[in-house]
C-alpha cells in the first residue's frame, strides 16, 4: 500500500515535469464481460455507468489493466453521468452520489500502485445541441444543461478526482456550460480541480456543427481552462493540422486521445483497425514535433495492448531525452 | 517566439483583432438606435430580415457585426436578443459585438453565443456600476470590449484625458484580472460640423488620441465609432469627410472601426479638392476650413441631388480599357458589353447591339478565341494585379476588392462564351484550392478559368480546403498535379505543411503554389528544406506560369522540367532570410546629424531626355563593371579583349546618341522623416506616413539604415531610368536574331542606369551642400532588401509619370531603372547583416 502521508504530486505539475499516459477505451472492455440486460441496475440494458452499481469488479479490473498497461491517468467511468443522461434512465436524482461513487473507486485502484497515478473525472455530452436550432436537440434551457454537469462535476470532486474532463464534446456552446458548471462546482466543494476541455472533430477539423477547431480554441480558451484537448472521432493522423494549429498558439497544454484510426463500416459496426504500434508510432510523432502536446492517450477501438505500446513509446522519447 | 494573437470567434470561425491590412471592420447596420431599417425589422419581429442584414454587411466585408436590439417599442430586449444571436451563430461567420445598455442582457448574450464575442461597451461613466457588472464577465468569459474613453467626469475631449481615461479603465481592470489585449480603446470623436471653439481640433485630438493609446498599450486595440465625426453635415459631406477621416486615423494606429463599409469611400478614389476641404477640416488648417467645406458640399447638393461620382467611364476610351477601368473602380453595369467589344476590337470585327441592350459577337469560336485572350492578358488581368497592389498598399479596404472581383467575375464569365473549349480527352488533372484558412479564391478560380480552357479538368475544392480534402481528392481522380492558391501570409504556411506532409508520406505529384503572399523565395524554400521534395514545387507568379508548368508535366518535357528545377533549387540562396533575432540587437552607436537646411522638401524633381547631360552619365559609367559583369569579360580571355572592348565601348556610345536609343529619365525628391527603432517614418506630403523597416546587423556595429535619422531629419529619394525604348529594341533583335547586338545593348543599358543613379546622387549632394556623406541605397542590398518598398517610393516620387512601374513582386519595370534611399549623415556605409 501506498504511504499516505506522502504528498502527491499535483496534476498540472506532473504534466508539466513529464508526458501523462492516459488509458484507452471502457465500452469496449465492458463488452469483453458480455453483460446480459441482467448485469445492468433496474435491467438497463446499455447503462455502462451504472455498473458501479451492480459490477463495480468489473469496472475495478479495467482500471487495472490499464494502469498494468503503463497508463498514468485513468478515466472514470462516469462518462454518461451527468444528470440528464442519469434521468434517462431514472437515476438523476442520485446524479451527485453515483459520481462520487465511481471517482471513489477509480481513486481506490490508482491507490495500489507506488509511483503516483491520476483519477480524471470523464463528463461526456448532455445528448442535446444547445446552439442548434433542431426542434428537439436544440430547446434544452441553458441552464438544465449546465446544472446537469455541475451536479456531476460536485460528485466527481466530492469522489477525489485529480482533475475534471470535458469529453468528446459536438457543440462548442456545451462546452462553454460545462466549464462553467465546473467552475461553479469548484466554488461550491471550495476544492481547487484543474479542468481539461476537449472538443470532438471530424477529419476535416470541424466540429459537428461547424466549428473549426480555430473558432472552438478561441472560444474557450480565456475561461480558465488548464489543458484544451482533442478526442474521438478520428485516428491520429486526421488530427494532424489540428493539433499542429494548437500547438503554435504557444499557450496551453494539449491533450490527444484519437481513436485507433478512422472508424470502417463493417456489417453495420464501426471498426477500428490501427494496430497498437502504428498508433504509438503516431502519437509519438505528435509527442516529437510539438511541446505542448502533454497527455496522449486511446478513444474508441483502444485497448490495454494500445496503451502497453504507447507507453514504450513515451519511455524511449524520454530515454533519448536522457541519453 | 510570436505572442499568442487575441482572437473573437463565432461558431463557424475565429477572427484576429488585428487584421492585415487595417481596420477591423465592425459592421454598424444591425443596431435599432442607428439604423432605421434594423429598427423596422426588430419592431416587425422580422429574424430573415436581420439575418440577410448580417449577411449582407459580412458580403460588403465586415469583419464582426454590431448586434443592438433595444427599441422603445418593444419590452423583450433580452429575449429579443437571444433568439436573433442564436439565429445569426449558425448562419453568419462574423461574430458578434453585443451592443446594450443593459448589463444583464449582454451576459445572457454571451452565455448563449457558442463563441467568443466582443462587448460594447465599458465605460467609467458615474459611479462606474456598469463597469463593475461587466468586467467580471470579460474575466469569466475572457471576452474582449470596447472601451469608451469615458470617465466620472464625463467625455475626454482632450488628448490628455483620451490618455487618462485609458489608464483609469485599464486601472479597473486589473482588479478583476483583465488583460491589455481585453481593451479596445475608443477615444471618442466628436463631430466637427458645429463649429464650436472647443471642438475646432475634436479631428486632431482624436487622432493624437489614438496614436498616445496605442504608445501607452501598445498589446490593446483601437476602435472608433467613426460616423460620429461627421454627425449634422449632409450625407455625401459625410461620406467624404468620414472616409477621409478613417483613412488618416488608421495612419494614426487604429485597429478597428465600426462602419458602414457600403458608405467607405477608399482615400484614392475621393476627390482631391474634396479631400483637401476634409483634410483641412479635420486637421484644423485654417479657421474658415468649416465654413468653406460646408459651402462647397451645399453647393453640389444644389446641383446635383446625388454624390457626385469621381470615377466615371470616358465612352472615347478603347473597350479594354473601359472594361480594365470598370474593374479598377468597381463600375460593374455594362462590364459585359466592355469586355465583347474589346474582343470584337482586338480582331477587328463587328458586332451587333441586341434588342435588350446587349452587344454580341456573331463569330466562330476559333475567330474570337485570340482576342478574348488578349483581352483578359492586357485588360482584365492587369485591372486585378493594380486593385491587389493598392489593396497591398493600403489605399484600398477589403470590401472594394470584393467589389472589384465581382466585376472581374462578370467580366470573365462574359469572356468565356469566345473562349474556344477544346473537347475531347482531357490533357491532364489539377485538383485545386485556397488553402485551409484562407477565404480567397479570385486567383484560384482565375487559374481554373485559364486551364479548363486549355483542355485540363480542374477539380476545384474551393476555399479554406482542409490538407485532407485535397488528399482525398487527389487519390479519388488520380490527378496528375495539386494547386494551392493562397492570398495571406498566415495562410500560406499551408503550403508549406502540405510539402512536409508529402515528403514525408512519399507522394508523387507535382505541386503548383500561387497567390499573393509567395514568392519564389518561399515556395524554394519549403520545397527544399530537410530534402528535396522530388516530384516539384512549383511557383506560379501567374496563372499563365501555372500553366506551362502544368503544360510541362502533362508532355514529354516533364523529365527536363524536373531536372532543370532540382538543379536550381540545389544551387539556389536563401536571400530572404533575415536574423530572426533581429529585434534583440542592440542598437548602433550612430548619432544623428542635423539635416541640411534649405532643401525644397515635399517636392519632387522630375527630369526628362533634354535635362539629363548624357556626356556626363557617360563619363560616370563604371566600365570595369560594364566589362566584367555586363559583358562578361572574364579571365585571361577577357583581358586580352580588353582593349576590344573600348573601342566597342565607344562605338555604342556613338550609336547610342545618333539613334536615340536611351530616353532617360529621373526623379527625386526630399521628405521629412524621423527614426523610430528600426523604422524610418517618412511623411508624404499629401498627409500621413510611409513606413520603411530596416534590418539590423548582427556584426559588432550594428547598424540600420534608421540609425543615421533623427528626430526631425530629412531623407531623399531617386529613382531613374533608361526608358522604355531600349526593352522594346531589344526583345526586337532577339526576335531576329541580333542576340549580340542585343547582349552589349543591355549590358550598356543596366550600366547607364547605374551612372545616371550616380549623377543624380551627385546632383543630390549638391544641393545638401554636404561633403560627405549622401551615400545611396538601392533595394536588394543586404542593408536595404526588401524590394517592396519599392511601392512606398513610389508613392512618394510617382516614378510611374517618367515610365517606370512596378511588378507584383516590387521590382521595376523597365529592368534598366534604378531607384534608392540616400542617407545624408556624414558616417554612412555600406554594410552588410
Amino acid at each position: 500500500m501506498k504511504n499516505c502521508l506522502a504528498q502527491k504530486e499535483p496534476f498540472l505539475s506532473a504534466l508539466k515535469n513529464r508526458v501523462l499516459l492516459f488509458d484507452g477505451a471502457m465500452g469496449t472492455e465492458i463488452q469483453k464481460h458480455d453483460p446480459g440486460p441482467e448485469d445492468f441496475p433496474d435491467g438497463k440494458d446499455g447503462f455502462n455507468d451504472g455498473l458501479i452499481i451492480t459490477h463495480p469488479e468489473w469496472i475495478e479490473h479495467i482500471h487495472r489493466s490499464y494502469l498494468d498497461a503503463g497508463a498514468d491517468c485513468i478515466e472514470t467511468n462516469s462518462f454518461g453521468s451527468n444528470k440528464i443522461k442519469l434521468d434517462e434512465y431514472g437515476f438523476g436524482d442520485q446524479t451527485v452520489e453515483i459520481n462520487k461513487k465511481i471517482a471513489e473507486l477509480a481513486v481506490r485502484v490508482c491507490s495500489e500502485y507506488q509511483e503516483p497515478r491520476y483519477v480524471i473525472g470523464s463528463m461526456g455530452p448532455s445528448g442535446y445541441l444547445p446552439s442548434s436550432r433542431d426542434p428537439d436537440l436544440g430547446q434544452k434551457p441553458l441552464g438544465e444543461i449546465r446544472q446537469a454537469f455541475e451536479v456531476q462535476a460536485k460528485g466527481l470532486i466530492l469522489g477525489g478526482v485529480d482533475a475534471l474532463l470535458i469529453e468528446t464534446s459536438q457543440d462548442i456552446l456545451e462546452v462553454k456550460l460545462a466549464i462553467e458548471a465546473c467552475h461553479n462546482a469548484i466554488k461550491e466543494t471550495a476544492k481547487s480541480v484543474p479542468i481539461i476541455a476537449n472538443t470532438t472533430l471530424d477529419q476535416y477539423g470541424k466540429m459537428l456543427l461547424g466549428t473549426n477547431v480555430q473558432a472552438a480554441y478561441t472560444t474557450v480558451s480565456d475561461m480558465g481552462i488548464d489543458v484544451f484537448g482533442l478526442n474521438c472521432s478520428t485516428g491520429p493522423v486526421e488530427m494532424a493540422p489540428s493539433v499542429r494549429w494548437l500547438d503554435e498558439q504557444k499557450e496551453h497544454s494539449l491533450l490527444v486521445v484519437p481513436n485507433a484510426g478512422m472508424p470502417e463500416n463493417q456489417g453495420g459496426q464501426a471498426v477500428y483497425k490501427m494496430s497498437p504500434e502504428d498508433m504509438a508510432g503516431a502519437l509519438g510523432d505528435f509527442l516529437q514535433n510539438y511541446d505542448r502536446v502533454r497527455i496522449i492517450g486511446g478513444c474508441c477501438g483502444t485497448g490495454p495492448d494500445h496503451i502497453r505500446a504507447i507507453r514504450k513509446a513515451i519511455d524511449k522519447k524520454v530515454d533519448s531525452a536522457k541519453g | 517566439m510570436p505572442l499568442t494573437v487575441s482572437r473573437v470567434s463565432s461558431a463557424l470561425k475565429a477572427v484576429d483583432l488585428k487584421q492585415e491590412p487595417p481596420p477591423l471592420i465592425i459592421g454598424e447596420r444591425l443596431n435599432t438606435q442607428g439604423s432605421k431599417k434594423a429598427k423596422g425589422l426588430v419592431i416587425n419581429d422580422d429574424f430573415d430580415g436581420l439575418v440577410d442584414l448580417a449577411r449582407d454587411q459580412v458580403e460588403n466585408g465586415a469583419h464582426c457585426l454590431d448586434v443592438c436590439v433595444a427599441t422603445t417599442e418593444r419590452s423583450d430586449e433580452k429575449e429579443f436578443m437571444l433568439k436573433l444571436v442564436k439565429m445569426l451563430s449558425l448562419e453568419i461567420e462574423a461574430p458578434l459585438v453585443i451592443d446594450s445598455t443593459d448589463p444583464e442582457v449582454i451576459e445572457a448574450a454571451i452565455q448563449q453565443i457558442p463563441g467568443r464575442p466582443i462587448i460594447n461597451s465599458i465605460n467609467l461613466e458615474g459611479d462606474g456600476s456598469r463597469f463593475e457588472k461587466l468586467a467580471p464577465l470579460m474575466s469569466k468569459y475572457g471576452v474582449p470590449a470596447i472601451a469608451l474613453c469615458i470617465g466620472p467626469k464625463g467625455m475626454a475631449k482632450t488628448v490628455d484625458e483620451k490618455l487618462d481615461t485609458a489608464e483609469l479603465l485599464y486601472e479597473a481592470g486589473r482588479k478583476y484580472g483583465l488583460r491589455p489585449e481585453q481593451f479596445i480603446f475608443d477615444v471618442l470623436t466628436f463631430t466637427l460640423a458645429t463649429g464650436q471653439e472647443e471642438f475646432r481640433s475634436a479631428g486632431t485630438s482624436t487622432l493624437e488620441g489614438i496614436k498616445k493609446v496605442k504608445e501607452r498599450f501598445p498589446d490593446s486595440f483601437t476602435t472608433l465609432g467613426l460616423s460620429n465625426i461627421s454627425f449634422g453635415l449632409v450625407p455625401y459631406a459625410r461620406k467624404i469627410l468620414n472616409s477621409v477621416f478613417l483613412y488618416h486615423a488608421v495612419k494614426y494606429g487604429l485597429d478597428s472601426a465600426i462602419v458602414n463599409s457600403k458608405e467607405i469611400i477608399p482615400y484614392g478614389d475621393v476627390d482631391e479638392k474634396e479631400r483637401k476641404l476634409a483634410e483641412d477640416l479635420i486637421f484644423n488648417s485654417h479657421p474658415d476650413a468649416l465654413s468653406d467645406l460646408i459651402a462647397y458640399f451645399e453647393k453640389i447638393g444644389a446641383k446635383n441631388d446625388g454624390p457626385s461620382k469621381k470615377a466615371e467611364v470616358d465612352t472615347s476610351w478603347p473597350a479594354g480599357r473601359r472594361a480594365n477601368f470598370r474593374i479598377v473602380n468597381r463600375l460593374k453595369d455594362g462590364i459585359e458589353n466592355d469586355v465583347v467589344m474589346a474582343i470584337a476590337e482586338k480582331i477587328s470585327r463587328s458586332g451587333h447591339i441586341s434588342e435588350d441592350g446587349r452587344f454580341t459577337l456573331d463569330e466562330p469560336k476559333d475567330v474570337t478565341h485570340e482576342g478574348a485572350i488578349a483581352t483578359l492578358n492586357e485588360n482584365l488581368l492587369p485591372a486585378m494585379k493594380e486593385v491587389g497592389d493598392k489593396f497591398g498598399a493600403g489605399e484600398l479596404i477589403l470590401p472594394f476588392v470584393l467589389k472589384s472581383a465581382e466585376c472581374m467575375k462578370a467580366a470573365v464569365a462574359e469572356l468565356e462564351k469566345y473562349l474556344l473549349k477544346e473537347e475531347g480527352s482531357t490533357k491532364g488533372r489539377l485538383v485545386l484550392g485556397t488553402v485551409y484558412g484562407d477565404v480567397h479564391d479570385i486567383g484560384k478560380n482565375l487559374v481554373k478559368t485559364i486551364f479548363e480552357n486549355n483542355g485540363y479538368s480542374v477539380y476545384d475544392l474551393g476555399k479554406q480546403v482542409p490538407m485532407q480534402k485535397f488528399l482525398d481528392k487527389i487519390d479519388e481522380v488520380n490527378a496528375d498535379a495539386v494547386g494551392l492558391s493562397a492570398l495571406l501570409v498566415s495562410t500560406s504556411k499551408q503550403m508549406q505543411f502540405f510539402v512536409e506532409h508529402a515528403k514525408k508520406t512519399n507522394m508523387t505529384i507535382p505541386i503548383l503554389c500561387g497567390g499573393a503572399a509567395i514568392n519564389s523565395n518561399y515556395i524554394n524554400r519549403i520545397a527544399r528544406e530537410d530534402r528535396i521534395y522530388e516530384p516539384g514545387v512549383f511557383y506560379c507568379n501567374t496563372m499563365f506560369d501555372g500553366l506551362k508548368t502544368m503544360d510541362a508535366l502533362v508532355s514529354d518535357e516533364r523529365q527536363q522540367l524536373l531536372e532543370s528545377w532540382k538543379e536550381k533549387l540545389e544551387g539556389w540562396k536563401d536571400t530572404s532570410s533575415l536574423a530572426e533575432s533581429e529585434s534583440v540587437l542592440p542598437r548602433s552607436n550612430v548619432v544623428p546629424v542635423r539635416p541640411p537646411a534649405a532643401l525644397p522638401v515635399n517636392t519632387t524633381i522630375r527630369l526628362d531626355s533634354p535635362q539629363i547631360n548624357s556626356e556626363e552619365v557617360w563619363g560616370m559609367i563604371d566600365k570595369k563593371s560594364l566589362f566584367k559583369l555586363s559583358w562578361g569579360l572574364r579571365g585571361k580571355a577577357g583581358m586580352e579583349q580588353e582593349k576590344e572592348h573600348e573601342k566597342l565601348f565607344e562605338e555604342w556610345k556613338r550609336r547610342i546618341s545618333n539613334e536615340n536609343l536611351f530616353e532617360p529619365a529621373a526623379v527625386y525628391g526630399y521628405f521629412n522623416c524621423h527614426a523610430k527603432d528600426t523604422t524610418l517614418v517618412v511623411d508624404h506630403p499629401a498627409g500621413g506616413s510611409l513606413e520603411f523597416d530596416f534590418p539590423r546587423s548582427a556584426k559588432p556595429k550594428h547598424l540600420c539604415l534608421s540609425d543615421y535619422f533623427g528626430k526631425e531629419d530629412v531623407v531623399a529619394f531617386q529613382a531613374v531610368t533608361v526608358g522604355n525604348r531600349v526593352a522594346q529594341i531589344i526583345d526586337e533583335w532577339n526576335r531576329n536574331d541580333k542576340y549580340t547586338d542585343a547582349y552589349y545593348l543591355h549590358g550598356l543599358a543596366v550600366e547607364f542606369a547605374e551612372g545616371m543613379a550616380a549623377w543624380i546622387n551627385q546632383k543630390i549632394k549638391g544641393e545638401m551642400r554636404i561633403e560627405r556623406g549622401g551615400l545611396r541605397y538601392s533595394w536588394g542590398y543586404p542593408s536595404c532588401p526588401d524590394v517592396m518598398q519599392h511601392r512606398l517610393v513610389w508613392k512618394l516620387l510617382s516614378p510611374e509619370e517618367s515610365g517606370m512601374t512596378l511588378t507584383e513582386s516590387g521590382q521595376i519595370v523597365p529592368e534598366q531603372s534604378t531607384a534608392a534611399i540616400v542617407v545624408h549623415h556624414p558616417d554612412a556605409e555600406y554594410f552588410v547583416l
